[in-house]
């Protein structure tokens, strides 16, 4: 951890003063987790390519902003949900359906569709605190700061995302056992 | 204490975040209680259901390369423009002749 931290901080700064083959680095860090995130956000294996990859790209463009203070994974999912967020808002303008197979050749039991259904259905409230919180294990204090939102506040979210979740899902986690 | 209080509770144990000592109480009341433990259970089994239900979204290799592809793309193409941009003439060398 002390190692990621400080080679973190190495590649920040290389980055920072220009020099971008850092970028091949940090997406050796960090593109699995962007990828899996944006993936979560937007159901759709394409978009959360097209998403990862701007999500880097918009990093290199503020190089010249970047601070090796350890709030840089931080940064990078703001950035992210930021670009997740501007997908589903063109989504829901055109209409576009998610992938409806939640990516091929992948297990489709009826317990993983029922779960990702109900959590695709909550809103986004208490949608994004249980992605960053409960499948990306971010700590609530820093999904707090991705969501610009304060951890009491957040920790309420999370408590009735869960709740709803379990209300939707009692009936087919039933079946499931 | 209320249902609501009752399931913050269990979501704080879940959650390791209650201190050590009312950790210990929590574990020894679900052992007396087993509307407490059905509750811890069912909490339990939710989360475990929600991981398991997005636990392939990794990437795969096509879709890193292909993600990687387009960001070194456009980093070369941004640091040729640079390139160029550094090694335009600054003062007028490479002006065309006047003719005198």
């Amino acid at each position: 951890m002390q190692e990621d931290s400080s080679a973190e901080k190495r590649l920040l700064q290389a980055l920072a003063g220009g020099d971008s083959s850092a970028i091949g680095a940090l997406y050796e860090m960090y593109g699995e987790r962007i990828f899996r995130y944006t993936y979560r956000m937007l159901n759709n294996r394409s978009d959360a390519e097209d998403a990862t990859a701007e999500t880097f790209l918009r990093v290199i463009r503020r190089s010249a902003d970047l601070r090796a203070d350890g709030a840089f994974r931080t940064w990078l999912f703001r950035i992210a949900r930021n670009l997740c967020i501007d997908k589903l808002r063109q989504h829901s303008l055109l209409e576009l359906p998610h992938d409806a197979s939640y990516g091929a050749g992948e297990d489709r039991t009826a317990l993983r569709v029922a779960v990702r259904q109900a959590l695709n259905d909550l809103p986004s409230d208490y949608r994004e605190p249980l992605i960053l919180c409960d499948l990306e294990e971010v700590s609530a204090r820093e999904a707090a700061d991705v969501l610009g939102i304060s951890v009491p506040a957040l920790k309420s979210r999370l408590y009735r995302g869960r709740r709803a979740l379990r209300d939707k899902l009692g009936s087919a986690l039933e079946r499931a056992l | 204490m209320n249902t609501n209080d009752c399931r913050k509770l269990i979501d704080l144990f879940l959650d390791d975040e209650l201190p050590l000592e009312l950790n210990l109480e929590f574990k020894e009341m679900m052992f007396s209680d087993s509307a407490l433990s059905a509750e811890v259970a069912e909490s339990r089994r939710t989360r475990e259901a929600v991981a398991a239900g997005y636990a392939n979204d990794g990437m795969r290799e096509d879709e890193r390369q292909r993600v990687f592809a387009r960001i070194a793309a456009e980093v070369s193409a941004a640091d040729i423009n640079r390139a160029f941009q550094l090694d335009l003439p600054l003062s007028g060398q490479f002006q065309l002749p006047i003719s005198q």
